[in-house]
């Protein structure tokens, strides 16, 4: 799983059939290079905190913008998340409240 | 299988019903390591109760899941073990963040 910082909903007007009634969340991953011991990670980590690249989630938990949430990378996770029809390999499992980085 | 030092903690109030009372660890591995995905860190469930500043060994894929006792859990890394110590050629461990360079020790 990785942590990451939703940035956007993507819409479709036209989808694959295993997206149709989905939520996909455009996510930046949450980067630890630099970041000091004792750094507290919550939704206001900006900038270099964050990749620049993006990857797209499908998300059944209701992630807003701007939240920190766990992606679980994987075609099992997907099937027990939102099943095996979806077409994605990017689940969101969890909405942080609060991460830490202690060493 | 991965070797990993756990740098931190996560907390979630909202996440998938197989979550709850889970502990998830924030991991950055140590050395070779090919993710799905361009990061420097995994999220790990643990079941073993590692502590922040210990080097662990993450399991990645189906065996994560049957390390937590169950198939059914959305997860594809958790924590297989605390490594008391780790014997390696001088400089090849390496740690992808500070480049450092550290080598061998768990603690």
């Amino acid at each position: 799983m990785v942590l990451g910082k939703v940035i956007g909903t993507v819409w479709g007007s036209k989808q694959s059939e295993g997206l149709v009634s989905f939520r996909v969340v455009e996510i930046r991953r949450v980067s630890l290079e630099g970041v000091k011991p004792g750094t507290s990670l919550g939704a206001d980590i900006e900038g270099p905190m964050l990749t620049e690249s993006t990857l797209l989630a499908v998300d059944s938990l209701g992630a807003d913008a701007g939240q920190l949430v766990v992606v679980s990378i994987g075609s099992r996770p997907r099937d027990i998340v939102v099943g095996p029809g979806v077409t994605t390999k990017n689940t969101v499992i969890a909405i942080v409240d609060q991460a830490s980085v202690d060493c | 299988m991965i070797l990993g030092r756990v740098v931190g903690q996560v907390w979630a109030t909202r996440k998938c019903r197989r979550l709850e009372g889970q502990k998830l660890l924030l991991v950055q591995p140590l050395c070779w390591h090919l993710p799905d995905h361009e990061t420097d860190h995994v999220v790990a469930v643990d079941p073993v109760g590692a502590e922040v500043g210990q080097d662990v060994v993450i399991c990645m894929g189906t065996p994560a899941r049957l390390a937590l006792g169950d198939t059914r859990f959305p997860v594809e890394a958790s924590v297989a073990a605390i490594v008391d110590d780790v014997e390696m050629w001088e400089g090849r461990l390496q740690r992808p963040v500070n480049g450092s360079g550290q080598s061998g020790g768990a603690r």
